[in-house]
């Protein structure tokens, strides 16, 4: 590759020789899964402690405060641990801002892996509130805290990408016409690929919005393809969806 | 080949290979039939074929990241890690920690002497002078165990439980923030272990100074076996992930520590485990109303069990294959 993009990517060859790339997690979606975690593990302490209240009349304080103390002590330093290494890489709180945490060689991670990581939170937690880690984190490429440099993990976005084309250009859309067009009849795969994504995310986008990113698209295949953009208020959405129609090529497929 | 001929004929494909995905991720058991095992291999190969193909191509991000998404699934459910075993388990306690252990004794004996020497020089420094005594305990803290090792050490049958809680929580806590230090160059694990020797070293003096020491030896002679050894094995777990932290030997930095982090870990379990069988002995075993003597003889025993324990457990009876294990 000649260029080096910074981003949040990682890439990883596989033994079958293709490259995957990985979307690692930056701190930000971490902490929401650590404060989702925290929340669990305060509200299962919570719930243990109404059923130790109601225990106490029956065993007497000691065995219900020993068992408190222990499940404190299991959520306090193996929670994670068992999380992660018996649901592949998750905890509920990864599995909510869809983290998951796998080897820096793409691998899942196993028991050892999951233990080394959480229990070296102890000095990624120092000075306060994960300093070290945060640190750590802003030094290393693939955003590792201590406790994922030294168990050889990282924390990835799991993408759940689906091949689903926006529901498309109505019959009402006319296709550009080649006799209407001055330069060159064609527009690269590529580049109709950011055009169907563009208007894929129609139902996440306002209009507004939608039609300021379609003026950066819409203009230069415009001049390219030598065709006017007509007026109206969301005239370069319109134009893109012409566009798509003409050179989607999948007309037959679309209803 | 257009890029639309191309989605229209390997899309039948992929969706079965994702449900297939589906079905196995869910559980860590083989839910695939082998049948199923064999399709999902080649068509595991032919989506890494595609993926190749769609990224040499310039076909855009929707497909190659659609490919790149099945086929990391697929990567992570091919190459899963076996499922863990109680078996296992047993392995481990009964021979891999000590066997690990013994093969990283050099840590474990620095460990033992940060652990040991600071506090006999204090304890040393106390029994000479007892004045001493209020620089490292305060005076609070003296009169507490004045006063509870001078009456009767038994305490309500009931609190025995909690108090074995309290010591799993408490003393593993310690054991693991002492291990985890450690990454920082082993400074956080020289520490912990300093500063609980001197404590523990002026304590104890402390407590001999004033006529207290039978029923104070009595009392953690039991648990003290198991306990203390395990808050040096895991200051050693920590000296192991700092030395692997500065330096790296042969390998290269990334490398060493992967190997050299996994060795500490499993270490530091093995602490864990320890520790564990303290707190229950101190918890029930201690505190019992059983004569000193008795105490004493038991106590003396289970040294004998841990320094058996870590020095002979998993050593084979066959010296060849003692070689064999390594990292």
């Amino acid at each position: 590759m000649a260029t080096t993009i910074v981003d949040t990517r990682t890439e990883i060859e596989t033994p079958e020789n293709v490259t995957l790339t990985f979307d690692v997690a930056g701190p930000g979606s971490r902490m929401g899964a650590f404060l989702i975690d925290l929340m669990i593990r305060i509200g299962l302490l919570y719930v243990l402690n109404l059923v130790v209240a109601f225990l106490l009349p029956i065993f007497g304080q000691g065995l219900p405060a020993g068992m408190m103390l222990v499940t404190m002590f299991i959520l306090e330093w193996w929670y994670g641990t068992i999380c992660e290494g018996f649901w592949n890489g998750r905890t509920p709180g990864k599995r909510t801002f869809g983290l998951r945490v796998i080897k820096d060689a793409g691998y899942p991670i196993g028991f050892y892996d999951a233990m080394l990581r959480n229990l070296l939170r102890a000095a990624d937690i120092l000075p306060i509130g994960y300093g070290v880690g945060l640190i750590c984190m802003c030094a290393t490429k693939k955003m590792q805290r201590v406790g994922d440099l030294v168990a050889g993990t990282m924390v990835v976005h799991e993408r759940r990408e689906s091949l689903q084309r926006p529901a498309m250009a109505s019959s009402r859309v006319t296709p550009i016409e080649k006799a209407e067009c001055v330069g060159t009849f064609h527009v690269s795969e590529r580049t109709m690929d950011v055009v169907e994504r563009l208007l894929g995310c129609s139902h996440r986008l306002s209009d507004a919005r939608q039609e300021e990113i379609a003026v950066i698209l819409a203009k230069p295949i415009a001049a390219r393809l030598g065709v006017p953009i007509l007026v109206g208020r969301f005239r370069h959405t319109a134009f893109l969806t012409r566009v798509l129609k003409t050179f989607g090529g999948h007309e037959e497929s679309a209803k | 080949m257009t890029r639309e001929q191309f989605i229209k004929s390997r899309q039948k494909d992929w969706a079965r290979f994702e449900q297939l995905l589906k079905k196995s991720e869910f559980s860590r058991k083989p839910s695939l039939t082998g049948e199923e095992i064999s399709e999902f291999s080649s068509l595991y190969r032919s989506l890494c074929f595609d993926l190749s193909l769609v990224q040499s191509r310039d076909w855009g991000l929707t497909v190659s990241r659609y490919l790149n998404d099945l086929a990391a699934r697929g990567h992570n459910c091919f190459y899963r890690s076996k499922p863990g075993s109680v078996v296992a388990v047993v392995r481990f306690v009964a021979s891999d920690f000590p066997r690990l252990l013994r093969e990283n004794i050099g840590y474990f004996w620095l460990a033992l002497a940060l652990f040991v020497i600071p506090g006999l020089v204090a304890g040393t420094l106390i029994a000479i002078d007892v004045s001493w005594a209020s620089r490292i305990v305060s005076t609070e803290h003296q009169a507490m165990f004045d006063k509870m090792y001078s009456g009767n050490m038994e305490r309500p049958e009931d609190a025995n439980a909690a108090m074995a809680g309290f010591y799993v929580h408490n003393n593993i806590g310690i054991a693991f923030r002492c291990y985890a230090t450690g990454a920082f160059a082993g400074l956080g694990s020289i520490f912990f272990l300093i500063y609980n020797s001197i404590f523990l070293g002026a304590v104890t003096s402390f407590v001999a100074v004033k006529g207290h020491g039978e029923r104070f030896f009595s009392f953690v002679i039991g648990h003290g076996s198991f306990e203390l050894t395990a808050i040096v094995v895991s200051g050693a777990a920590g000296l192991i992930l700092g030395h692997a932290m500065v330096h790296s030997g042969k390998l290269s930095w990334w490398d060493n520590l992967r190997v050299r982090g996994l060795v500490s870990v499993k270490i530091a379990l093995g602490a864990a485990f320890m520790l564990a069988v303290a707190a229950l002995l101190e918890g029930f075993w201690s505190p019992s109303g059983v004569p000193s003597a008795v105490k004493f003889v038991v106590g003396g025993l289970l040294w004998l069990v841990v320094i058996l324990y870590l020095g002979f457990a998993g050593r084979s009876l066959n010296p060849d294959e003692d070689g064999e294990l390594s990292g």
